[in-house]
């Protein structure tokens, strides 16, 4: 079970490492040709914008959110001295949070799905580029992200909420 | 629904998510998208999440976000912090006093070639707390001084909250990383005094703490060449390049990623431990920050639906006449959403709210958005959500609860007098725009 | 629900882009809004909400069909060529144009209702097909050459440009000029120009403000129409046919009249005292503007082949898509001409065989 997480994790990571990459590349390679050749690399804006972009903020999602990097208030809940209490507050929150990503996962489908339809994308140099595969990878992450803050709501009533990744 | 009405639920469910502990992002879309829902429906909820989610993350102007964040894990990891650190502790040597001066003002050096004050707070948190330990000063003291001078990266350019301030307001940013350049080394001052002030109230109490004077450790002067050589040539490199023309302010992340890259090439520090490692906390921190803007996003939707913006400039309306009470309503109301937010966040949430009342009362975008800036690098070091004190605990394992004693007297400090300088003198911000013209 | 509840007031959300202080919100799109509302006597309110605060540019048909917005003033479906690929029209650049002749042409096309080859008007293929009912404008003036260098006085110096384009026509028209395109985003550029990462760029004399462009730009060439920014008013079919039919007619009608130059002469009066006092503060910096006509006739020549073979590349591009994109661009060539602007000889010998 960890394996896989770990696996599909690990693969998020790749995605995104690459974009990231390939911004860095695509940016400094662009001002590179612009300065020194005179010329400005096409469609690298539109790709740096519409693919690169989402993909290194997006792919890897669920392991960023599972790792506990994401700020939250917990000076109130610490104070809880019942346990028992304290447990069904994480819990409640928890599920709350699990189900507001349901939501957004399942019209991020329905939207992969109407970016298809419709023949969303942007057309440059006489191009069509079309958004719905970022548009789907957008919706698997937060499909995964969901999965993940299922998990952390069984650790959470396990009681092994401390042990995250990193 | 009437809107007041789904305020009072919003605010409800706001709170109750908030302070039950779920993360800052998720709180901001859940009460966003309960809101919108209680005034004009389910559909314009579903539209606004799928738009808005992808949209946001759909801009060239944040690649700074990642690549800074990239450029700073860089230098980190290759070490050139490390020596720069050790070296100008050795050549200060004697004055312990001096030394949370200068990491203040290392803290702003760093913050010139990068945006990200949680990368910078966690590396100060690294390499200066163990030395200013060394040196007499308290351990959970030195913490606050890495945190604070860390947050400087906010407010010394380039800097990622003007970036968004300048997207969303049509201000120049040029003229803002300009016009915060005065305002920047204002702020430093204030924080090297209040430092100093407390480093000096703290020896009265425990004088034999400070008297003790470790070792610092020294490295070869190899290193100290090279990686002052270094640090120095891509500040250059980066500055230069976007004051001569040849890259852009937002390109300059994407070059300066690069070339920070290369000199860790050339330092020998580069493996794949370093690239991994690197890759990875970048992404990290860019996921968590691009995930409050969305959060953002979504609940500044609900705002502007309810007509809270109008409501608000309404109920200010009869107070327009004394423009120095709306500034300093207009600035408490940042310093609490800093407290509580993302900087880019409140930015993203309050500007278009507030700054149509601040030009009322004749205040310039440019002069509103540096003044609001110097308010959110104290927010970076306020409870209960302060970025840069959270990254020094972190690594140096110290409660943040305690660092925040410190830091939010800091952040009071440099809020109430960076303010009244700036609400006193504007002439402070807008002169050197003004003169570069 | 029509002439029934006529008494009702019908609340409309509109959302739009433009910043609150924006030239064209303040004189076209406010005074559309405010003659719907005073020819239906107070029926017809429209809650405003501008900068981009409830919809972003070019995401404005998800927002019609989700009921975020009732309508939007305006839709730039020319962001969204993927979907609306015949958008772009009035950005293909012309011989001679005014805001005049873009402003009348936009309306001789869309008015045009005879059916392409495969049965469908120009509009209902456009609009109709996406669900829409829109009220295209374009009453700017053209997209010119602006730049932070001196005064051109060779082909060489024209070529070595690298020019800053806003659309993908423009970034055509740019190679085929023999410069050098380059994309940087919009709130960048006037730090661009200021430093001198790019040395020129595309655009209305009468958007510069908005950018602060009068303050940098040294030397205009006057007379290159590199094509008109086109957008519309927009609501979906769905809202638009659930309004009583007299406000229907009040919409098209006030959306017909108050964005046209021809129908709205305060508009046109506008649009030029603007022009005249940014050229004004251009002049007082110290600016040039120079006519393309006493340029070196190779610049000329090189701008008038450039000018039909972008559209030919144009054309070629949708064609080969599958759209009847030379049908559509002989529209366009002869309601330009109609109107009183013109195009080279090769864009007037086109002809569906
Ligand atoms: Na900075
Ligand atoms: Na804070």
């Amino acid at each position: 079970m960890n394996k896989i997480i770990d696996r599909i994790n690990q693969v998020s990571l790749i995605l995104s490492g690459i974009a990231l990459a390939g911004l860095m590349i695509l940016i400094s390679a662009g001002v590179f040709t612009r300065y020194v050749l005179s010329f400005s690399i096409p469609t690298a804006y539109e790709i740096v914008e519409n693919y690169l972009m989402p993909i290194a903020v997006f792919a890897a999602l669920g392991y960023s959110y599972y790792s506990g990097i994401f700020p939250r208030v917990d000076a109130f809940t610490e104070k809880i001295q019942n346990v028992k209490l304290k447990k069904v507050i994480d819990g409640a929150i928890i599920i709350v949070e699990f189900l507001t990503f349901l939501f957004v996962s399942y019209y991020l489908f329905q939207f992969s799905l109407y970016s298809i339809d419709n023949g969303m994308g942007f057309k440059t140099n006489g191009i069509n580029f079309p958004l719905y595969p970022v548009h789907f990878i957008l919706f698997l992450a937060f499909l995964w992200m969901c999965v993940l803050i299922l998990l952390k709501f069984i650790r959470t009533i396990k009681g092994k909420d401390q042990d995250q990744i990193n | 629904m009437e809107s007041s009405i789904a305020l009072i639920i919003v605010l409800v469910v706001f709170a109750l998510s908030l302070f039950g502990g779920m993360n800052i992002s998720s709180v901001l879309i859940l009460s966003g998208m309960v809101g919108i829902y209680l005034i004009v429906g389910i559909d314009p909820v579903i539209n606004l999440v799928q738009v808005d989610t992808f949209s946001t993350a759909a801009s060239y102007t944040l690649t700074t976000i990642p690549l800074f964040v990239l450029m700073s894990q860089f230098i980190v990891k290759s070490d050139i912090v490390k020596y720069l650190y050790s070296l100008i502790f050795i050549t200060s040597r004697g004055k312990s006093a001096i030394l949370g001066v200068f990491t203040v003002i290392l803290g702003g050096f760093l913050g010139a070639v990068s945006g990200s004050a949680s990368a910078m707070s966690a590396a100060l948190g690294q390499f200066a707390v163990p030395e200013l330990k060394k040196h007499g000063y308290g351990e959970t003291f030195a913490a606050s001084i890495a945190a604070a001078a860390g947050s400087l990266a906010t407010i010394i350019p380039p800097s990622i909250g003007l970036i968004v301030y300048g997207a969303i307001t049509q201000t120049s940013i040029s003229s803002l990383f300009i016009g915060i350049i005065i305002p920047g080394i204002i702020t430093i001052v204030l924080l090297s005094l209040i430092v100093v002030f407390i480093y000096y109230k703290e020896s009265k109490k425990n004088p034999t703490q400070n008297t003790e004077h470790g070792e610092t450790k020294r490295y070869s002067t190899r290193n100290y060449v090279i990686s002052a050589a270094t640090g120095i040539l891509i500040m250059v490199a980066i500055l230069g390049g976007i004051y001569s023309g040849i890259f852009t302010p937002t390109e300059a992340g994407g070059v300066g990623a690069f070339i920070t890259l290369i000199a860790a090439l050339i330092l020998g520090k580069v493996n794949k431990e370093f690239i991994a490692s690197s890759f990875k906390e970048t992404i990290k921190i860019t996921t968590m920050v691009m995930m409050i803007m969305i959060g953002a996003t979504i609940f500044t939707r609900f705002v502007t639906l309810s007509r809270l913006p109008q409501k608000l400039i309404e109920t200010l309306g009869p107070l327009l006449d004394s423009p120095m009470l709306i500034m300093i309503i207009l600035l408490a109301i940042f310093f609490v959403a800093f407290m509580f937010l993302e900087g880019a966040a409140a930015i993203v949430m309050l500007v278009p709210i507030t700054l149509p009342l601040a030009e009322s009362v004749g205040y310039s975008p440019l002069e509103f958005g540096i003044i609001m800036s110097v308010i959110g690098t104290a927010g970076l070091i306020t409870p209960p959500v302060g970025i840069s004190t959270y990254a020094v605990s972190g690594v140096t394992r110290i409660s943040s609860n305690k660092i925040f004693r410190y830091t939010m007297v800091y952040a009071i400090f440099i809020s109430i007098f960076g303010s009244a300088i700036l609400l006193l003198f504007p002439e402070l911000i807008t002169w050197l725009p003004n003169s570069m013209k | 629900n029509s002439e029934g509840d006529s008494e009702e007031t019908i609340v409309l959300k509109a959302g739009t882009n433009l910043p609150t202080k924006h030239f064209m919100l303040q004189e076209a799109i406010i005074p559309f809004m405010e003659k719907v509302e005073e020819d239906s006597n107070g029926r017809v309110k429209f809650e405003l909400y501008d900068s981009e605060s409830l919809v972003r540019a070019g995401e404005e048909l998800e927002a019609l069909r989700a009921g975020t917005i009732d309508i939007a003033v305006p839709m730039y479906d020319v962001y969204d060529t993927a979907r609306f690929p015949f958008s772009e029209i009035p950005l293909l650049p012309l011989t001679k144009a005014s805001g005049e002749v873009y402003s009348d042409a936009i309306t001789i096309l869309n008015q045009n209702d005879e059916p392409y080859k495969d049965g469908k008007t120009h509009s209902e293929r456009v609009y109709g097909d996406e669900g829409l009912v829109a009220w295209p404008f374009a009453f700017g003036r053209s997209y010119t050459i602006g730049t932070v260098g001196e005064p051109i006085t060779s082909l060489k110096e024209f070529q070595a440009l690298q020019i800053r384009v806003p659309s993908s026509v423009h970034e055509t028209f740019a190679n085929n000029l023999g410069a050098s395109p380059a994309r940087i985003s919009i709130n960048e550029t006037f730090d661009a120009f200021n430093r001198g990462t790019l040395d020129a760029g595309f655009t209305p004399i009468t958007d510069w403000t908005s950018y602060g462009f009068e303050e940098v730009f040294t030397y205009v060439i006057n007379g290159i129409e590199a094509g008109s920014w086109p957008s519309s008013i927009a609501m979906t079919k769905e809202k638009y046919e659930s309004l009583p039919e007299d406000i229907q007619e009040i919409i098209s009608n006030a959306a017909a009249e108050v964005l046209n130059l021809k129908t709205n002469p305060e508009l046109a009066e506008y649009n030029h005292k603007l022009e005249e006092d940014i050229l004004n503060a251009f002049y007082e910096n110290g600016g040039k503007l120079e006519e393309l006509n006493e340029l070196p006739q190779e610049i000329q020549d090189t701008v008038d082949q450039a000018v039909g073979k972008t559209w030919l590349d144009w054309i070629e591009n949708l064609e080969s898509a599958g759209y009847p994109a030379t049908e559509a661009a002989i529209r366009w060539r002869d309601a330009v001409i109609e109107a009183g602007g013109d195009v080279p000889e090769v864009v007037k010998e086109l002809s569906v065989d």
